[in-house]
């Protein structure tokens, strides 16, 4: 069999599909969640920045393999028992939301507090202020690392074989180990892997394309165009 | 123009504004009338922008208290209580949302504020951008703006909340000079229509054509104020008088 | 590999958690009442992940023990094994697919009611589970079908052979050893071709430039099957590495049934044809007397 059979096989294609399930749930409630943590992060209330950053130096500072085998294997004993794959995108998701409330709160800082007092005094609520003014702004400092956060999750994904999840590199393992073919499952799995990796840089380039105002004007009208003038940030007196 | 008789609509009563216990605004007492335009004036560190921030409600305040239309907003320690756009703010610094184009920027605040419907807040919004000159440029995103045509467009997003007073924090000091004048003209077009105004300026010339009154500040307190004409004229206290003389001899 | 050492550190923190988290999920509520229609031989265990089901951990990657066949699920000698365990306790088996260094957390974490992997039994491995051993293996030397140079006793028959190993397996080693025995016994040694992995050492028998070749136990009688036949085990020895079904330390009453469902499952006879089935010699035969 050469690699091709493998990468258009049933299995490949099955396996990748949980591999390419697992991150992008994972991420997208990551995402959540690290949004929560980055602003409580950036709150007023101190105790809520203390166990947001608790949840950060937990989640940070052990192993993403460890929270894994600690979901699947202990939560039972306390009446919370997943299948692998919830089991999964609980632990996956946790500890990429630890990671997200970095970058994110770091995309918040970005955007000028200007922003927010011109958002205010023009009566729009927080809420309103975060939807309209920082978010759009902060999403163009976020995109790029929450970009390299997606390509690490996929591979990351890899280790929820050890909670019995049948991922990608898993399922390559176990065609090798029944028929000893590694270089050819091995290389239909780094395939797959680099198929899905492109497709999510793809995807993150398009939004930072959307997301950048002077291709958005230049994409409207003809002509040369002078550099941006954003306003600097010094206060009055 | 003077309109002694007006009621006031934005009054601060002995107000203080200390960081770190350092009083940047000491006890100043201050009452703004409806249709008067009213100019701060005083040195750099004076806290003319601090007392302007703390009429906006952007700063609490520890001691005294400031209301608007009699309803007190801001007292001492407690956080101002936030108002709905009905005082409009223009910041040094333009502080024009750079995601969005001229009309976007304007209509962001009626439509998700007020609730008013899109169409109806574009067609507003393009009234007000053609009463600052800048029919041509509703589309453009703030980068593609000068500083002054950017300075009109936050006027026009502030006028878009119909706020009952414009407050304006050194509007035209981060602008080159010949972008100051286009922008001083549509304050003076506003004060002329009748729209109350409280200025923290430079401009000698804006402040001696369009204030009714002039405020002029020193060290963090009010150190007199009166009728434009007469404190120009005659200042009374020796501080004023070597300010204006100083900044007269330029 | 860096994955698994850090793996064995994690397991090794989270043990002591895992034995609180174990002790605190005794006492499930749902009762064992049994899906299968068919007739217990054998008292299943009362306390079951899933009532009705025995549910297993397996490391799919071991063929011929375990291995996810052409249909994509595991198929081999233990998940057969422990479908016909299973039965005589009235129960039906399902396996759960692991990566090897999970089974033990997941077994600890009750997430499976045993481990059913070829699980060799070693010390350390005892101090955390117990074990039921079902076979025995060691070394194995393969040759073609009909034996042709008459290989039946080690290290004697090997006197003047050719013999393929894997280089710096297990395998060389001994046959270094057993040179040193020939020598003393005033024997011509025999020629150790080392060769960089199992497929090459297998390739110069078949191709004749090697007489015999060394491997484990498991891994002949993979290869017989494999080779369709074309080869066949000449010799089993170091029959020293048993192998076992993994229960938690102290779960003596899963130990107890899958113990007497295994006595029945020799003394029926399909223990051996099941060995006979995948090509291991009967010297694997733990049950074996004498």
């Amino acid at each position: 069999m050469s690699f091709l059979d493998y990468v258009f096989s049933a299995t490949f294609f099955q396996s990748a599909g949980i591999t390419l399930a697992l991150t992008v749930v994972s991420m997208v409630l990551g995402i959540v969640g690290g949004l929560l943590l980055g602003l409580v992060k950036t709150s007023s209330v101190a105790p809520a920045r203390w166990l947001a950053n608790g949840y950060i130096w937990l989640f940070r500072g052990t192993p993403v393999l460890l929270q894994l085998i600690f979901v699947f294997n202990v939560l039972p004993g306390w009446g919370l028992r997943f299948s692998p794959f919830t089991c999964a995108v609980i632990a996956l998701s946790m500890n990429e939301a630890a990671y997200m409330a970095e970058i994110i709160r770091a995309g918040l800082l970005s955007v000028d507090r200007g922003q927010r007092t011109a958002a205010h005094m023009l009566g729009l609520s927080e809420r309103q202020i975060l939807r309209w003014v920082v978010l759009p702004q902060a999403a163009r400092v976020i995109l790029p690392p929450t970009g390299n956060q997606f390509i690490g999750m996929l591979k990351t994904s890899a280790l929820a074989s050890v909670v019995a999840v049948q991922d990608l590199l898993l399922s390559a393992q176990r065609i090798a180990a029944a028929n000893f073919d590694y270089v050819n499952t091995l290389v239909a799995a780094a395939i797959h892997y680099l198929v899905l990796t492109t497709l999510f840089t793809l995807a993150v380039n398009a939004v930072e394309r959307r997301l950048d105002v002077t291709r958005r004007a230049s994409a409207r009208r003809k002509g040369p165009l002078t550099p941006p003038v954003m306003p600097a940030t010094t206060g009055g007196n | 123009m003077t309109m002694t008789t007006s009621p006031t609509l934005l009054r601060a009563d002995g107000i203080t504004r200390s960081y770190h216990g350092a009083a940047v605004v000491k006890d100043v007492t201050l009452g703004i009338r409806e249709g008067e335009s009213v100019v701060i004036l005083g040195p750099s560190g004076a806290g003319k922008s601090t007392m302007l921030r703390c009429l906006a409600g952007l700063e609490p305040v520890q001691t005294g208290e400031i209301s608007f239309r009699g309803t007190r907003f801001a007292a001492a320690g407690e956080q101002p209580k936030p108002l709905r756009g009905e005082i409009g703010m223009v910041f040094q610094q333009f502080n024009l949302f750079p995601h969005m184009t001229a009309l976007e920027n304007v209509t962001l605040a009626p439509r998700r504020v007020r609730g008013i419907p899109a169409a109806q807040a574009e067609a507003e919004a393009r009234d007000l951008l053609v009463k600052v000159g800048l029919a041509e440029k509703v589309d453009h995103y703030p980068f593609e703006l000068s500083g002054g045509q950017q300075q009109r467009v936050a006027i026009a997003r502030a006028l878009a909340m119909r706020p009952a007073v414009m407050l304006f924090d050194e509007p035209t000091s981060a602008l080159d000079p010949e972008f100051t004048r286009e922008v001083l003209e549509v304050m003076r077009a506003l004060a002329a229509e009748g729209m109350t105004i409280v200025v923290v300026t430079h401009e000698m010339g804006f402040a001696r054509r369009s204030a009714d009154r002039v405020v002029f500040m020193d060290a963090g307190q009010i150190i007199e104020e009166g009728p434009t004409e007469e404190t120009f004229d005659r200042p009374r206290h020796a501080r004023t008088q070597h300010f204006l003389a100083q900044i007269l001899a330029h | 590999m860096v994955v698994t050492r850090r793996l064995r550190r994690t397991i090794a923190a989270l043990g002591t958690l895992t034995v609180i988290g174990a002790l605190a999920a005794c006492g499930g509520a749902d009762g064992a009442t049994g899906g299968s229609t068919s007739k217990a031989e054998v008292a299943p265990p009362t306390q079951l992940v899933e009532s009705g089901t025995l549910t297993y951990g397996t490391a799919a990657s071991f063929p011929p023990f375990e291995f996810k066949g052409s249909s994509g699920q595991p198929d081999g000698f233990d998940i057969e094994m422990i479908q016909k365990l299973g039965a005589s306790m009235g129960l039906n088996s399902k396996p759960l697919d692991i990566d090897f260094d999970g089974l033990i957390p997941a077994l600890q974490g009750r997430r499976i009611d045993v481990i059913n992997s070829a699980m060799y039994i070693k010390p350390e491995r005892e101090k955390v589970v117990d074990f039921v051993p079902y076979m025995v293996i060691g070394e194995s030397l393969l040759v073609p079908k009909g034996n042709p140079k008459k290989i039946a006793k080690v290290p004697d028959d090997l006197s003047g052979k050719t013999v393929a190993v894997t280089r710096g397996a297990i395998g060389e080693q001994y046959m270094n050893e057993f040179n040193k025995q020939l020598k003393a016994a005033g024997k011509p040694a025999m020629n150790i071709l080392a060769l960089p992995t199992n497929q090459d050492a297998l390739l110069a028998v078949k191709s004749g430039r090697a007489d015999t070749f060394d491997t484990s136990t498991p891994g002949a009688a993979y290869t017989i099957t494999q080779e369709k036949g074309s080869l066949e085990v000449a010799a089993t020895f170091d029959l020293g590495t048993k192998i076992g079904i993994a229960v938690r330390k102290g779960d003596t009453e899963t130990a107890k049934a899958v113990k007497a469902a295994l006595d029945k499952f020799v003394a029926s006879g399909e223990y051996g044809k099941l060995l006979e089935k995948y090509h291991l010699p009967p010297e694997v035969n733990y049950f074996k007397k004498g």
